[in-house]
């Protein structure tokens, strides 16, 4: 990117009239730049009421993320998601966890709870223990993050083109099928509540 | 619930930030998500594609640098579910006016502050210049969406944005994530894909994977006063704006604090 470098004399004009222009802070706006903000969870807030993840129909057409988990494909509605990361060393093992939780991850100032995703959600019997885990999908919150080996699309969903969930099962974390891609359709809500609180 | 806030910018005109700005506002409005739109531009394209004339507009982002907070600068539902701050031409006037009165950038994130919860998105469309206008905006901005049309002026205009953002982040000590969308794109030229591989050689992971394709209905979404995804919901470029929203809503991650 050395095309677009400004002489000396244009840079330091343009660096002095950028940091006077951002000299002053107010007070209670001094720290609030630098701070990793969670704008993503509470800005979906009012969308989750008219598009929700509850095992019922949606009354509208959302989007969803697909991903594949040990190879079975899933989909999660896209606005109860916060982001994805590629897979990291950073996470912190914890002692006496249980296997579904993998670790700790602090990302942006959050200590993100990341969990097997494939233990917490699929039959023992369909765990394909070498395949490894190349993303981390952070919920809503970002509080918790799910492990997958890949990120596929992203889909316009019509509420007809799922199969809706009509009764309480014993995978809770199912609102229902997509039809067309034969895949299960996440409850983030009823993930979240399998899950417990926020990270301690 | 607190705003995700975007600055919709790039020092070179013409490149659909207007366009941009409403097309992601009118999808998020279909999904019931509360939008603002600003106006931040002395030609006041935004304003003018919501049916206001500018010339008649008294209660324009100007009052803010003019006088105290609490003017009622809100327009209420210019389109269902979007409010607007108009702009006006006396915005050209502002740098003029008020040299680079120090902390004057930080202004509309002072003002913005107090709309957080009041919305689910703030899109802000700024002139294509440097001024306290951009500052002012990439300031209160979490994210910079810098639409580019795919032919080769537009290099120059995204380089700059690269070097102010870049300047603007060793001044306040922190990383503001920025997203170059390839706009106006037309498979049919040499100069589009030429361009666009340009820009991913130059700028990499931070050029949006896909492109916004040239498409008349946009120009005629503008011309009808309403939202391309209201006016052409089933267009090509509709379609590209939602799944430009998809990788937005998805991927972008606030500013970040420089170590």
């Amino acid at each position: 990117m050395t095309a677009h470098t400004l002489t000396g004399s244009n840079a330091a004009l343009m660096q002095s009239y950028l940091d006077n222009l951002v000299a002053a802070a107010p007070p209670e706006a001094a720290a609030a730049p630098g701070e990793p903000v969670d704008h993503a969870a509470g800005g979906r807030e009012a969308h989750a009421a008219t598009v929700s993840t509850s095992p019922h129909r949606h009354a509208r057409p959302f989007q969803a993320l697909l991903f594949r988990v040990r190879g079975v494909q899933l989909a999660a509605p896209l606005l109860r998601l916060s982001g994805a990361l590629p897979w990291t060393d950073r996470i912190t093992g914890l002692p006496e966890h249980p296997d579904r939780l993998v670790g700790v991850l602090v990302h942006r100032g959050r200590r993100v709870r990341v969990i097997d995703t494939a233990r917490l959600i699929l039959p023992s019997q369909n765990i394909d223990v070498a395949r490894p885990s190349r993303h981390i999908v952070l919920l809503d919150r970002r509080d918790w993050g799910m492990t997958c080996d890949a990120l596929s699309e992203v889909l316009d969903i019509e509420p007809d083109a799922v199969k809706w969930r009509e009764h309480a099962s014993r995978r809770p974390w199912l609102a229902g099928m997509l039809r067309q891609r034969r895949c299960g359709l996440i409850d983030v809500d009823a993930l979240a509540g399998m899950l417990g609180g926020p990270v301690a | 619930m607190s705003a995700r806030v975007w600055a919709v910018a790039n020092q070179k005109g013409g490149v659909a930030k207007t366009t941009t700005a409403v097309a992601l506002a009118g999808l998020l409005a279909e999904w019931h998500q509360r939008v603002l739109l600003v106006d931040l531009d002395p030609h006041a394209s935004l304003t003018s594609y919501a049916g206001i004339d500018p010339d008649s507009v008294q209660d324009s982002v100007y009052a803010l640098f003019d006088t105290p907070p609490g003017v009622d600068l809100i327009r209420a539902d210019v389109w269902p579910g979007i409010d607007l701050v108009a702009g006006a031409p006396a915005l050209a006037t502002l740098d003029r006016r008020l040299h680079d009165a120090q902390g004057l950038g930080l202004v509309l994130a002072s003002w913005l502050r107090d709309l957080r919860d009041r919305y689910d998105h703030i899109f802000m469309d700024c002139a294509p210049m440097l001024g306290i206008l951009m500052v002012n905006a990439l300031v209160a901005s979490d994210h910079v969406l810098i639409p580019a049309q795919t032919e080769f002026l537009s290099l120059n205009g995204v380089r700059r944005m690269a070097r102010t953002i870049a300047m603007l982040d060793r001044s306040r000590r922190c990383r503001l994530s920025w997203l170059v969308i390839p706009t106006m794109y037309d498979r049919r030229t040499r100069a589009a894909p030429q361009t666009l591989q340009a820009l991913r050689d130059e700028f990499g992971h931070r050029v949006w994977g896909e492109v916004i394709p040239v498409d008349t209905q946009l120009r005629e979404a503008s011309r009808a006063g309403r939202p391309p995804s209201e006016f052409a919901p089933r267009g090509r470029s509709v379609q590209a704006y939602r799944n430009l929203l998809a990788f937005m809503l998805a991927d972008a991650q606030p500013r970040e604090a420089l170590a």
